[in-house]
């Protein structure tokens, strides 16, 4: 089941445009969808513009970097999956799926995504909703910028993962100063801090699930309930 | 007569000489091909990375020969926006730089999807090079109390007494 909200239509068409004209113009960046679902990509789709546009406008850095990126010989492909889960403590998660495959490629789960990193079960649809509430919709433009950074540094330099990585934590922490964001943490960096394992032996559920409850959820920009 | 064995004895000398020039020059060549060949790694591939193979040499707090004993299990997801790492355990033959007095040391080294020490179709390391019994020279960090690799490519090269020599003259 696929429902989607918009809180105003006619703004959402007209940026969606701006942004599907200048990917036409200059854009090495290529973003492939590895679902043939018509259903999912459009749903894709409407998220990859969403929070594009939303980090091309609100983020003079991240508009810096796309430009680079946009004008340079470099190309980043970014591959958009289909959600994946995680059990965890004997439960199903679904978490954001992103990942660095060398060579300018980077993985992005653009479903997980949507509710970076918290979404909520409905007990009533049996189904897990995403919610793009206002922490979240600031935070993904940071993780657009370590991606499309990670993936370019590569596609670049050749450099190993770590060297790339690196850069990309800068380039997310420059886009979350645009936003005014620096208190925020993001699900990687949490990982790293705790050196914590989404693994069934050491997950602890209830431990990751209070991490994440003082942010609201409720301030939602697009709200989406999906089934598999 | 005694012309006779002057003349017998100056052409054995000449070639005793002659024998002995020669022997000296195939040892001298011998010996001269040994020592370009321990400047050289064992493997074409570990040679066309030389560079980064000795950069990393020469960045690691500690570089060590070992046996893989066990390996834990993947967290099932690649390196991105978060680092992640599968632990490797190891019995420790030598040590190279550094130090290090335990016998058994873990390293947690980085997963990356397309690199050398990945899996092609699994989120794990390459079993083809961490399987128990494998035994490799591994470029290591320390963090914290923990122990980590810092290449996802050549993190680690297979252990040879011949790549042995040729990291210790890069060190």
């Amino acid at each position: 089941m696929v429902r989607i909200i918009y809180k105003s239509k006619i703004y959402f068409i007209l940026i969606t445009s701006l942004v599907l004209i200048s990917f036409k113009v200059n854009s090495t960046i290529t973003w492939q969808f590895t679902t043939t679902d018509p259903n999912i990509i459009a749903l894709e789709q409407t998220f990859l513009m969403t929070f594009l546009t939303k980090s091309l406008t609100e983020s003079p850095s991240f508009a810096a970097l796309f430009n680079e990126i946009a004008n340079s010989p470099n190309n980043v492909t970014i591959i958009i999956g289909l959600g994946q889960n995680f059990i965890v403590g004997g439960k199903i998660i679904p978490v954001v799926v992103d990942y660095y495959a060398g060579g300018g490629v980077m993985y992005l789960d653009l479903l997980d995504l949507s509710g970076y990193p918290n979404p909520v079960y409905n007990s009533e649809t049996h189904s897990w909703e995403y919610g793009t509430a206002k922490p979240w919709a600031l935070t993904i433009p940071c993780l657009f910028a370590h991606v499309l950074s990670e993936g370019y540094h590569a596609a670049k330099t050749g450099e190993s993962y770590e060297n790339c990585h690196k850069i990309a934590i800068d380039a997310e922490n420059d886009v979350r100063k645009d936003m005014g964001q620096e208190d925020y943490p993001i699900m990687g960096r949490v990982w790293e801090k705790d050196n914590r394992s989404l693994s069934t032996d050491t997950g602890n559920i209830n431990n990751w699930e209070n991490e994440w409850d003082y942010y609201d959820n409720d301030a939602n920009l697009i709200r989406i309930s999906y089934e598999p | 007569m005694n012309l006779d064995i002057n003349v017998i004895y100056s052409r054995r000398l000449n070639e005793g000489f002659v024998l002995f020039i020669l022997i000296t020059l195939i040892t001298g060549c011998s010996l001269f091909e040994s020592n370009l060949e321990s400047d050289e790694f064992d493997a074409e591939y570990l040679e066309n990375n030389k560079e980064r193979i000795k950069n990393n040499a020469l960045s690691a707090q500690m570089i060590i020969n070992a046996e893989i004993s066990s390996i834990d299990a993947s967290s099932g997801v690649w390196s991105g926006c978060g680092v992640s790492r599968q632990q490797v355990n190891y019995k420790v033959i030598g040590v190279l730089k550094g130090s290090y007095s335990q016998s058994n040391i873990s390293v947690n080294h980085l997963l990356v999807n397309n690199s050398r020490h990945a899996d092609n179709d699994l989120v794990c390391l390459s079993p083809t090079i961490f399987s128990p019994g494998n035994k490799l020279i591994i470029f290591i960090r320390q963090v914290d109390n923990e122990y980590e690799d810092f290449d996802e490519d050549y993190g680690t090269i297979p252990y040879s007494e011949q790549n042995e020599n040729v990291l210790k003259d890069m060190i």
